[in-house]
């Protein structure tokens, strides 16, 4: 679709979709936002700026939904004690822009800024930069094929992160 | 670093480096730092230059370190000679099967006698490598934590804390979750109707030969039925290139992780090279590198690299717990009422083991940190 008809799309379901995850996240409502990937959807965020393939290279996160799994059994496990006690977190979503949709497959890609704050065990931190959204219609809502989060610090040293951005 | 003009920086300790290909393929390991004015020169982390100039003044040199031109050269003294202006280099370098060790002290023991049975250690992974070559050129994870580089060290050969340490990694069964490609589940850990530590995992041993060098055994995990179309595919290359009784040799895992004292480990299970930085006595930084097994099929690789961000990225399962541990460490050792800390498991139950040269212990017990700090005391009473 060209860019010119990206921009007449409404921008307010997905903004709402976004708004959503975001909720989940910080509500720690992690089985719920694991609920929204599709079965073959990932979760990714990679450790250098335009990395190409999640294959090749190391990243930060690059879960499937049985990895995704095993990371929530771990968040809700009484003996995480990197989450003792856990992070609190608040994301920002804005400057979402619709870059690609195809209302015959259902499939759109949503790119938006996106900036979490954390805070846990008397320390807060930032982390900040552009996601990408492939969402699949599906029934009457979206599910997510893929979740890519570049971080603008991505390839620096981090200290442990546990919760997902 | 494959071709000449390839560098990377880093840092050795808390000194800046520049690592170089040099034309004749020669590797030098050069002090970051202009001979000018003391800019760092080169402010990328790795990358291809056929020479480095520093962004002050544009001294340049060449990629072994040699200054081969300075802007306005009448300015300098009438007995300024660009020979004595190159840059300085790490006064001892040493090199085995790719890895390219450097030392700040131009005396004390020879790289040879440093790093001793170790080689074996390095030889049990790059070993694994079809083509019997490594390639560090997967990326990197890079995590720091507020506590001292030595507990980073000592956990890399510590057996003892992955029952409740890594507990969030066990599931129901006691089993942690599969980490290598081709592996249907993951070690034994915890015999949950005991409520103990699982016996697999108490008899595993540790060993220790001198110098502060140590490692422990293969995690017991299902050898033999390790299986998976990448899997499967890489061992065909490997028994191709070496044969088939050799190739089920380097197979069959030996090592668990490998500490090359005091700042380089290897792990054969989510196979990776660690390297510990210290910045501050309460403040470290590691880089662990991926592993391109070279001339291994490019699905196995693809397994090892994906593997890797699930047990030892900064935002990994496994990593971030003992992260957690360093830093609550660093808190409680910042007490003053009390000056001990306990390392005596398994004291007096060490034995020589003949067939490997090494002295052996349970992996569950303290004798590699034991080494690990006469080691260290002994380099600290050479400082002295």
């Amino acid at each position: 679709m060209a860019a010119a008809d990206l921009a007449g799309i409404d921008r307010t379901p997905f903004e709402q979709f976004l708004i959503h995850e975001a909720a989940l996240l910080d509500a720690r409502k992690f089985r719920d936002w694991m609920a929204l990937f599709t079965d073959d959807g990932t979760y990714w965020v990679p450790a250098v700026p335009d990395q190409q393939s999640p294959f090749d290279q190391a990243s930060l996160f690059y879960d499937d939904r049985d990895l995704m799994k095993t990371r929530i059994d771990r968040l809700e496990h009484p003996r995480i004690h990197v989450q003792t006690p856990p992070s609190r977190t608040a994301h920002l979503v804005g400057n979402i822009v619709i870059e690609e949709a195809n209302d015959t497959t259902g499939e759109y890609l949503i790119g938006s800024t996106v900036i979490m704050v954390e805070y846990r065990d008397d320390a807060q931190r930032t982390f900040a930069g552009r996601q990408h959204h492939r969402l699949r219609r599906e029934g009457g809502a979206f599910r997510v094929v893929q979740k890519r989060v570049d971080l603008i610090n991505c390839d620096s040293a981090f200290e442990a992160m546990a919760v997902p951005i | 670093m494959t071709n000449p003009g390839d560098y990377i920086t880093t840092e050795l300790g808390r000194q800046p480096v520049i690592m170089t290909r040099h034309r004749d393929g020669s590797v030098h390991v050069l002090l970051n730092r202009c001979t000018h004015r003391g800019a760092k020169v080169v402010n990328e982390r790795s990358g291809h230059a056929p020479r480095l100039v520093c962004c002050y003044h544009g001294w340049t040199y060449d990629t072994d370190g040699r200054l081969t031109n300075v802007p306005v050269p009448e300015g300098c003294g009438e007995g300024f000679d660009k020979a004595n202006f190159g840059l300085a280099r790490a006064p001892r370098t040493g090199e085995y099967r790719g890895f390219v060790f450097a030392s700040l002290a131009a005396t004390g023991p020879s790289f040879e006698d440093h790093i001793g049975a170790m080689k074996g250690n390095i030889d049990d992974l790059v070993d694994r490598a079809p083509d019997g070559e490594l390639a560090l050129d997967a990326g990197m994870h890079r995590y720091v934590y507020n506590g001292n580089w030595k507990l980073q060290v000592e956990n890399v050969l510590d057996s003892y804390h992955v029952p409740f340490g890594h507990a969030s990694t066990v599931n129901k069964q006691g089993v942690q979750f599969a980490r290598r490609e081709g592996d249907q589940k993951g070690a034994a850990v915890i015999e949950t109707e005991k409520k103990q530590t699982a016996t697999t995992w108490n008899d595993r041993k540790s060993f220790i030969v001198g110098n502060g060098h140590g490692w422990t055994s293969n995690t017991t995990l299902d050898d033999g039925k390790r299986s998976s179309p990448a899997f499967d595919a890489y061992r065909k290359v490997l028994a191709a290139k070496v044969g088939a009784e050799r190739a089920a040799q380097i197979l069959t895992p030996r090592l668990h992780n490998s500490l090359i004292y005091p700042n380089m480990s290897i792990m054969g299970l989510n196979i990776h090279v660690r390297v510990i930085k210290p910045i501050a006595v309460d403040r470290t930084e590691v880089t662990i590198y991926p592993i391109r097994l070279v001339g291994a099929p490019a699905a196995m690789n693809f397994g090892n690299i994906r593997l890797l961000n699930v047990t030892h990225s900064a935002a990994s399962f496994v990593q971030t717990d003992d992260l957690e541990s360093f830093v609550r460490t660093q808190k409680g050792l910042h007490s003053t009422l009390t000056d001990w800390v306990d390392i005596s498991r398994g004291l007096g139950a060490e034995e020589p083991d003949r067939e490997l040269n090494a002295t052996r212990g349970l992996a569950t017990h303290e004798m590699v940190v034991r080494a690990q700090f006469k080691a260290w005391l002994g380099y600290m009473r050479e400082a002295a």
